[in-house]
C-alpha cells in the first residue's frame, strides 16, 4: 500500500513509459496550447482547463446532405437569436445567406476586419491558398456585463500546403485556459500542429469560461455546435455555419435561471437540442437550445420527488427553459461532472459532497448512490460496455462501482492527490468478444430513441403529459433495443474469443491527477467479481512479509497490479478440489441455455446448495461470475480434461454475458423469460429492481456477499474472506464458515444463514434492505418461487426454487436470500441515509480493508502542472495539464514515424492487449 | 471595528447570522499574529472552546495562568453584544510573554511552535492545579522533546494507554498488543532529514506516573502513535505507542495531505549511524520502522512543515509546495488495532503562513463556523466562498517567492460534533 510512495518524487517528466501492449509516446509535435506562449502564468486558480473533442462527419461523401440537414439549423437559429439577445450584435444575419456559396467574400456588418471565407463545399480540395488574413474578428458583449473577443480562422492547411480536410470534417479539439477558449483542428498524431492557426479563438471579459461540449449528434463538415459555460453562470451556444461566422445564443444571460459556476455541461446523447447544465449550486438543469429562456426569474413546480432529489420544472404557460431543475438534498452538492452511460440511458453524476448518484435518466429514477471515502468527488466515466462506473475524488482514489450490485466493488490507490479525471480506455479493454459493432447497433436504437425524446419537448405541450406519453412510448422501445442488443451480442458469442488464455474481460482505465500523475489500470473481472476483500490490513505479524518493504516494481520499474483477487500459486491445489463445482457449473450453462443461474437446478444437494446461491446471488446472466471467475484457477490447477471442458464451456458462457449494462438486469428477464411474468414483479416500474435485488444480496451486508463467497474455490481466498468478516463484522464471525465449500454439510449451511440472520437483527447499519431481509425471513417459501421467477424468469431457474424447498430448512434459510432479494430491490432505490457516518462499512462506501486494492499498471509523472484532462482515441490519447497545454501521445505503433501504421483501418481493439 | 465589520454582518445577514456566535477580530500588539490566527483556530474548534469557557465558569478566581487569560479571552469574545468586531488580547499576550521568554519580543514567532506551547503548557496547568499539592509535570515547554527513553517495561505503558483509551470519547479499547509491546527503547528519537522530530509526543502519561488520568486537553487533542519495528537480524517486530498532540508532516510538490500522511507512515530503514538496539538480538541492528496511528484524536492538528533547513543558506526557507487539503479526512495510516480507524474528520481551521520564511510574513487563519467560511486577519474578519481555500494549497513553481499556504490544519472528528 505504501509502496508507489517511495519512488522519487523529483524524478523527471516522462516521454514514454511501457507497458505490455508497447511503448507510449509523447508527441512533442501534437501539442496543443494558446498561440502566444508567454512565459509562465499563473493559472492556479483559474477554471480547470477542460478539453472537449468531436469527430467531424467526412465531406467528401455525405456533404450534400449535411449541407442540407445543417441549411435548416441554421434558419430555425438565426431567429431566435435575433430575438433573444438585442444585446449582442447581429453578425449572423448575413450568414443564412452565404452558406452554400462557394468562396463567398462576406462583409459582416460588425467590427469583422476582414472575413473571407474560404469555404468550398467540395471539401476544400482546390482551396489550397490559405491566406492569413481568412479569419474574422468578431467582438461581441454578451449579457450580463461579459464581452467576448472571437477570432474565426477561415482555413487551416497543411504544413506542405496540400489539400485537406481538416477544416471541414475530421477532429476537433476545445480546450479554455483562463479567459480564453481556444478550437483547433486536431490533427492526430500524423502531423504536428499548427499553433499558430486556431479555428476560433475566444477572449472573454468578465467571466471565464469553465467548461464546454461539442455535440457530436448535431455536427456538420464544418464544425459542431459547441457549449460553453462560464463562471458566472451563463451558457453560450456556439454552432457553426457554412462560412467563418458562427451563431450564438446565449442561456441564462441575465443570472435568473443560476447564478453560480457552470461546473459541467453535456449534450443528451444523440440529441441536437437538449442539453444538461450543472451549476456549483448544485442544481442541474435541462435545456432545450431551441427555446427561449424565460424572461424573469422561472418559478418552479415539483415534478417528482425521489429519495433524496427533487425534480422540478418550470411553472408557464409555455415551455421555457429550464425544462427540468434537479436539486438534491445533500449540503455542497456542487456537481463536478456529469455523464451518460455508452447506451445513453443512465446518467451518473459525481460531486462535491462525495455522492456518486446514478439515475435512469428518462424515468428519473436514483438506480444508486456511492459515497467517497472521503471528500468530493471530482470526476466520473462509466465503462464502454456500462457496467461499471468509475469515480475519483479528493481521497486520492480511483473508485469502481459496479451497475449491477450497486456497490463500490474496488478501490484503486495510485496518486499522490486528488484525481482529476478518469477515462476508460476502450480500445485496450479486453473482451472475450469484442468486435466494435456493438456500438453501431446502440447507436441506431438510441436514434429512434432519442426522437420520442426530442418529441416529448417539441411543441407546448406541458412537460407533465410529455412525460407520461412519453413514458408509454419509450418503454416498448427500451426493451427492443435490448432484445436486439443481446441478439446481437449473442451471435457475437457464437463467433468469439477462442484463445483459451483470454481468460477475463480487463478493462483499462487511465486517470489523471493533480499530482501531475498518469495512472493507468487494468481491471479485470476476477477483482470485480470479488464480492468483498481478502486484502488485509499488513499487521504487525505481517512485518515479516515483504508487502512490509516496497515490492511490486518489477525489473522495468513498471508497477505490476497485484489483483487481490487473483488467486495465490498455493490457492491452485486447493481450487482443484472445488473444480467438480466448477464444472457442473459450467456444463450447467452449456447444456441449459445461456442462463447461469439456470444451472442451479442441475446440481445436487451439497454442492447445489453453494452454487445455487452463488447464481442466485448474482444471477445477471452478463455476470458469470462464478464460472468465469472460477475459470482461471481451473485452467491452471488441473489439467485434466475435465477442468478443461469446464474451461472451455465456461468461454462459451462468458461469451453470452455479453450485455451492455444498462439494459441489463432487466433484459436478463425480458430476453430469456416470457414478458408477462416479468411483468407481474417490479419489472413495470423501473426494470432495474431485479437487478437491484442481485445487488443488494451480494452487498447490503457480509452475509449476502457471503453466500457468492462460495464462487470462489481457494480455501485461501475463502479463509481470507472469512477474516475479513470476523474483521468488519465481529458478530456474524459466528458464522462458521470455514471454507467449507464443496463438502459444506448442510447443517452448517444452516447454522451460517441462521446466525447470519441474526447478526442482521443486531446489525446497526440503519439499512432497508436488511430490515427487509429479516423481515422476509419467515413469510419465506411462498414468495420464493416468485421472487426467484422474478429474478431468473427462465423455468429452470424455476426449477432450482423448486428444489430450494426440498431443501427444507436449509433452503428456508436459502430462499430467505431470495425473498429479500425482491424485497430489497422494490426498495432499492430508496437510499436509506445520506449521513456518511452511516454509510461507511456499507456496499455504498465499504470500508478501506473491505474493498478491494488495485493498484495502477503504471504510474508516471508527465507534467509540472496538474493535469485536468484525459481523452483516449483509438491511436492516441491526449492530456491536458492547468498550464494549458494539451499532449498527445501516441499509442505503440503509432509514433510519427510510424505514419505506416496509421492506415484508418487498421484497428486494435483487442490486438494490444492480448494478455 | 467601524466598516468592515458591519460589512461582514450585511454579507452574512441577519437571518442567516449564527445566533449565540461573534465573530471578532483579535488586535495585533506587534508580530503577534502567529498567536491570533492560532487562538482564532482554536476558539472555532467547537470541543475546545467550549472546555474553555466551561473551566472559566467553574474557577472564578484562579490565580492568573495563561490558560485563566486565555478563558478570559474566550469569554469576551463569548459575550459580546455585537456580533462582529474586534478585541485585544492584551492580557493574554502579557501572559504569554511572561510565561515564555522566547516570545518576549516582538519578533514574528513561528505558529506551530506557538501552539504547540499553548496546549502542552494549558495541559500541564489542568495537571498541576488538579494535583494542586503536588508539584507540576516537568517539563515539556519549549521545543517538542521526545518521550525518547520512556519506560522500557510495557506495563506501564499498557496501562497508561488503556486508561487513556477509556477515558476518552471513543469506545472500546482493545489494547491488544500487550504481547508486541515489548521492547520498546529510545530508537524512537529518530530525527528526519531535516533534523526537526518526527512526531510530538508529549511526556505526561508515560514520565509521570502519578497524573494518568487524562485532561481534556489529552481527550481533545491527543492521539497514540504506534511504532513497530521490525529488526532485521532476528525478524522480531517490536510495537511502541507514544501519544501526540499533532502530527508534523513533510510536504511534497503537487500532493495532498492524505499523502503527506501516508507517507508520514512510510517505512524507514533504520541503519549505519542510526540503527536500532534490538532487545532480542542485544545489539544493533539495521531495521526497520514505521508510525501508524492507533488512537485518532478528536481534533486531528496537521503541521506541514513548510519551514525547512537549509544548510547552504544556514536558515529556514519556505516550501510552498502545493498541498491539497480536503474539506473531510479520513486517515489510511491507522494501525490494525486502532479503535476508531474510520474516523470522519471535518477540515474547521486552517492556519495560513502568508510570505516568503518563516521570521517574515503574516499569519492569518480561515475557520469554519456554522457552514459559513470565515477569514481572520488579526482585527479583520471577512466571509471567504469556500471555492477560495484552494488559494491556500500552495504554488507549483518556485518563481514566486511569497506565497500564501496552509501551515496548521484542524480537522475535527464528526462523531464528536454531535
Amino acid at each position: 500500500m505504501a509502496n508507489q510512495l517511495d519512488a522519487n518524487v523529483k524524478d523527471d517528466l516522462k516521454t514514454q513509459f511501457v507497458t505490455r501492449e508497447g511503448t507510449y509516446r509523447l508527441l512533442t509535435l501534437s501539442e496543443y496550447s494558446r498561440p502566444n506562449r508567454v512565459g509562465y502564468s499563473n493559472n492556479q486558480s483559474s477554471p480547470q482547463v477542460r478539453v472537449s473533442f468531436v469527430t467531424l462527419p467526412n465531406p467528401s461523401s455525405k456533404n450534400n446532405s449535411e449541407a442540407n440537414v445543417a441549411a435548416p439549423q441554421t434558419a430555425a437559429g438565426t431567429p431566435t437569436t435575433s430575438t433573444s439577445s438585442d444585446k449582442r450584435t447581429q453578425l449572423n444575419s448575413n450568414g443564412a445567406t452565404t452558406s452554400t456559396t462557394t468562396t463567398t467574400p462576406a462583409t459582416p456588418t460588425t467590427t469583422a476586419t476582414t472575413a473571407i471565407s474560404t469555404l468550398n463545399g467540395g471539401g476544400a480540395g482546390g482551396d489550397s491558398n490559405y491566406n492569413g488574413g481568412s479569419s474574422s474578428t468578431v467582438d461581441t458583449r454578451l449579457g450580463g456585463g461579459i464581452s467576448m473577443h472571437s477570432m474565426t480562422n477561415g482555413g487551416v492547411l497543411d504544413q506542405n500546403g496540400l489539400p485537406t480536410n481538416q477544416i471541414y470534417g475530421g477532429d476537433r479539439i476545445c480546450f479554455n485556459f483562463g479567459r480564453d477558449l481556444y478550437v483547433y483542428a486536431f490533427r492526430g498524431v500524423k502531423k504536428g500542429t499548427e499553433m499558430s492557426k486556431p479555428i476560433d479563438k475566444k477572449f472573454y471579459k468578465g467571466t471565464n469560461p469553465s467548461c464546454h461540449d461539442f455535440n457530436a449528434n448535431a455536427a456538420t463538415p464544418s464544425g459542431a455546435p459547441l457549449l460553453v459555460g462560464f463562471t458566472t453562470g451563463q451558457i453560450q451556444l456556439v454552432s457553426p455555419q457554412q462560412g467563418p461566422r458562427e451563431l450564438r445564443k446565449l442561456f441564462n444571460e441575465e443570472r435568473l435561471i443560476d447564478k453560480t459556476k457552470v461546473t459541467c455541461l453535456k449534450w443528451l446523447p444523440n440529441s441536437p437540442h437538449l442539453f444538461l447544465a450543472s451549476h456549483a449550486s448544485g442544481h442541474l438543469y435541462l435545456y432545450n437550445e431551441e427555446l427561449p429562456c424565460a424572461a424573469t426569474a422561472p418559478s418552479y413546480q415539483p415534478f417528482k420527488v425521489g429519495d433524496g432529489y427533487t425534480i422540478l420544472t418550470c411553472k408557464s404557460k409555455s415551455t421555457r427553459n429550464p425544462l427540468y431543475k434537479w436539486v438534491f438534498s445533500t449540503d455542497n452538492c456542487c456537481i463536478n461532472e456529469l455523464c451518460f452511460s455508452p447506451c445513453g440511458s443512465n446518467l451518473a453524476l459525481v460531486s462535491q459532497d462525495g455522492f456518486l448518484r446514478v439515475f435512469h435518466y428518462d424515468t428519473m429514477e436514483l438506480l444508486g448512490i456511492a459515497r467517497s471515502y472521503f471528500g468530493g468527488f471530482l470526476c466520473v466515466c462509466w465503462s464502454p460496455d456500462g457496467k461499471y462506473i468509475v469515480v475519483g475524488g479528493e481521497d486520492d482514489l480511483v473508485t469502481v462501482w459496479s451497475l449491477h450490485e450497486r456497490r463500490v466493488v474496488a478501490r484503486g490507490q495510485g496518486h499522490r492527490s486528488w484525481v482529476s479525471v478518469v477515462a476508460f480506455d476502450p480500445y485496450t479493454t479486453s473482451y472475450t468478444n469484442w468486435d466494435g459493432g456493438d456500438f453501431s447497433d446502440d447507436e441506431n436504437q438510441l436514434n429512434e430513441y432519442t426522437a420520442s425524446r426530442e418529441d416529448r419537448f417539441s411543441g407546448d405541450s406541458t412537460a407533465n403529459g410529455g412525460f407520461e406519453g412519453f413514458d408509454k412510448n419509450s418503454t416498448p422501445l427500451h426493451t427492443n433495443r435490448t432484445r436486439t442488443h443481446s441478439a446481437s451480442f449473442r451471435s457475437d458469442a457464437s463467433s468469439a474469443a477462442l484463445a483459451p488464455d483470454k481468460l477475463a474481460i480487463s478493462y483499462r482505465l487511465g486517470s489523471v491527477s493533480q499530482d501531475t500523475q498518469i495512472c493507468l489500470w487494468d481491471i479485470t473481472e476476477d477483482v470485480l467479481r470479488h464480492p468483498l476483500t481478502m486484502r488485509q490490513r499488513v499487521n504487525s505479524t505481517q512485518l515479516n512479509d515483504s508487502s512490509f518493504l516496497n515490492g511490486g516494481l518489477d525489473a522495468d520499474g513498471i508497477k505490476v497490479i497485484r489483483p487481490v483477487a487473483m488467486g495465490q500459486p498455493s490457492n491452485f491445489a486447493d481450487s482443484s478440489s472445488c473444480s467438480p463445482i466448477r464444472e457442473a457449473a459450467g456444463s450447467g450453462v452449456a447444456g441449459a441455455t445461456e442462463h447461469s443461474n439456470s444451472s442451479s437446478s442441475k446440481f445436487s444437494t451439497a454442492n447445489c446448495t453453494i452454487s445455487s446461491q452463488s447464481s442466485n446471488a448474482n444471477t445477471p446472466p452478463d455476470e458469470s461470475c462464478d464460472t468465469e471467475t472460477a475459470t482461471p484457477a481451473a485452467a491452471t490447477a488441473a489439467n485434466t480434461t475435465s477442468s478443461s471442458k469446464a474451461n472451455s464451456r465456461s468461454h462459451g458462457n462468458s461469451n453470452s454475458i455479453k450485455f451492455p449494462n444498462c439494459i441489463s438486469a432487466t433484459k436478463s428477464d425480458s430476453i430469456d423469460s416470457s414478458g408477462p411474468r416479468v411483468s407481474n414483479s417490479n419489472y413495470s416500474t423501473s426494470g432495474y429492481n431485479s437487478k437491484n435485488s442481485n445487488s443488494s444480496t451480494k452487498s447490503n451486508s457480509n452475509a449476502g456477499s457471503s453466500s457468492s463467497f462460495s464462487a470462489f474455490n481457494s480455501l485461501t481466498q475463502r479463509l481470507t474472506n472469512f477474516s475479513f468478516l470476523s474483521n468488519s463484522d465481529k458478530r456474524s464471525s459466528g458464522i462458521g464458515y470455514e471454507g467449507s465449500g464443496s463438502t459444506a454439510a448442510n447443517h452448517r449451511q444452516h447454522r451460517k444463514a441462521m446466525s447470519m440472520l441474526k447478526s442482521y437483527n443486531q446489525h446497526n447499519h440503519s439499512n432497508h434492505s436488511n430490515n427487509n431481509r429479516s423481515s422476509n425471513n419467515n413469510s419465506s417459501s411462498t414468495s420464493i418461487a416468485h421472487s426467484t421467477a422474478v429474478e431468473s424468469g427462465s423455468g429452470a431457474a424455476i426449477g432450482s426454487s423448486a428444489t430450494a424447498h426440498s431443501f427444507g430448512s436449509l433452503k428456508l434459510s436459502k430462499s430467505s436470500h431470495n425473498s429479500s432479494l425482491a424485497t430489497a430491490g422494490q426498495s432499492s432505490t430508496s437510499v436509506s441515509s445520506y449521513d456518511p457516518m452511516k454509510l461507511i462499512g456499507t456496499p455504498a462506501c465499504p470500508r478501506f480493508e473491505e474493498c478491494p486494492l488495485l493498484e495502477p499498471l503504471i504510474c508516471k509523472k508527465i507534467a509540472h502542472e496538474r493535469l485536468t484532462a484525459l481523452i483516449f482515441r483509438e491511436d492516441c490519447f491526449l492530456t491536458a495539464c492547468q498550464d494549458g497545454f494539451i499532449y498527445t501521445w501516441a499509442r505503440p505503433g503509432h509514433s510519427t514515424h510510424v505514419a505506416q501504421h496509421m492506415s484508418p483501418s487498421q484497428t486494435t481493439p483487442t490486438g494490444g492487449t492480448v494478455i | 471595528m467601524g466598516a468592515n465589520v458591519s460589512q461582514l454582518e450585511r454579507e452574512i445577514g441577519s437571518e442567516l447570522f449564527p445566533p449565540n456566535e461573534h465573530y471578532f477580530g483579535l488586535v495585533n500588539f506587534g508580530n503577534t499574529c502567529y498567536s491570533n490566527s492560532v487562538l482564532q483556530a482554536l476558539y472555532f474548534c467547537k470541543p475546545f472552546r467550549e472546555k474553555v469557557l466551561e473551566y472559566k465558569a467553574k474557577n472564578k478566581r484562579p490565580k492568573e495562568t495563561l490558560l485563566s487569560c486565555l478563558a478570559d479571552l474566550f469569554y469576551s469574545i463569548a459575550t459580546q453584544k455585537k456580533k462582529v468586531g474586534s478585541i485585544a488580547p492584551k492580557k493574554f499576550i502579557t501572559r504569554l510573554r511572561k510565561e515564555k521568554e522566547e516570545f518576549d519580543n516582538y519578533m514574528q514567532q513561528d505558529a506551530h511552535e506557538f501552539l504547540n506551547f499553548l496546549i502542552n503548557h494549558i495541559n500541564e496547568i489542568i495537571l498541576a492545579e488538579r494535583n494542586s499539592g503536588k508539584t507540576p509535570a516537568a517539563g515539556s515547554s519549549g521545543v517538542p522533546v521526545l518521550a525518547g527513553g520512556a519506560a522500557p517495561g510495557n506495563g506501564n505503558a499498557a496501562n497508561a494507554k488503556s486508561s487513556s483509551n477509556s477515558n476518552s470519547s471513543n469506545s472500546t479499547s482493545t489494547s491488544t498488543s500487550n504481547g508486541n509491546c515489548s521492547n520498546s527503547t529510545g530508537s524512537l528519537s529518530v530525527l528526519d532529514g531535516s533534523g526537526s522530530v518526527t512526531a510530538t509526543t508529549t511526556p505526561i502519561g508515560q514520565t509521570n506516573g502519578a497524573n494518568t488520568e487524562p485532561t481534556w486537553v489529552h481527550e481533545i487533542f491527543q492521539g497514540i502513535l504506534t511504532s513497530e519495528t521490525r529488526c532485521l537480524n532476528c525478524e522480531t517486530v517490536s510495537s511502541k505507542d507514544e501519544n501526540f498532540f499533532d502530527l508534523q508532516v513533510d510536504v511534497d510538490q503537487n500532493t495532498s495531505i492524505t499523502h503527506c500522511l501516508r507517507c508520514f507512515s512510510n517505512t524507514e530503514t533504520l541503519c549505519s549511524d542510526n540503527k536500532f538496539k534490538c532487545d532480542n538480538c542485544c545489539s544493533y541492528q539495521e531495521a526497520q520502522k514505521r508510525m501508524r496511528v492507533k488512537k485518532l484524536p478528536m481534533i486531528l492538528a496537521l503541521h506541514l512543515k513548510r519551514f525547512k533547513y537549509m544548510e547552504q543558506f544556514n536558515r529556514h526557507i519556505k516550501v510552498s509546495h502545493r498541498v491539497v487539503f480536503p474539506l473531510e479526512l479520513r486517515l489510511f495510516n491507522t494501525s490494525d488495532d486502532a479503535v476508531n480507524p474510520d474516523r470522519l474528520y471535518d477540515l474547521t481551521a486552517v492556519v495560513i503562513h502568508c510570505g516568503s520564511g518563516p521570521n517574515r510574513g503574516h499569519y492569518i487563519s480561515i475557520v469554519k463556523s456554522h457552514g459559513l467560511w470565515l477569514l481572520f486577519d488579526d482585527d479583520m474578519v471577512d466571509k471567504i466562498e469556500a471555492s477560495t481555500i484552494e488559494d491556500f494549497y500552495g504554488l507549483t513553481s518556485d518563481i514566486h517567492k511569497s506565497s500564501e499556504t496552509g501551515y496548521i490544519l484542524f480537522y475535527q472528528s464528526r462523531d464528536c460534533a454531535a
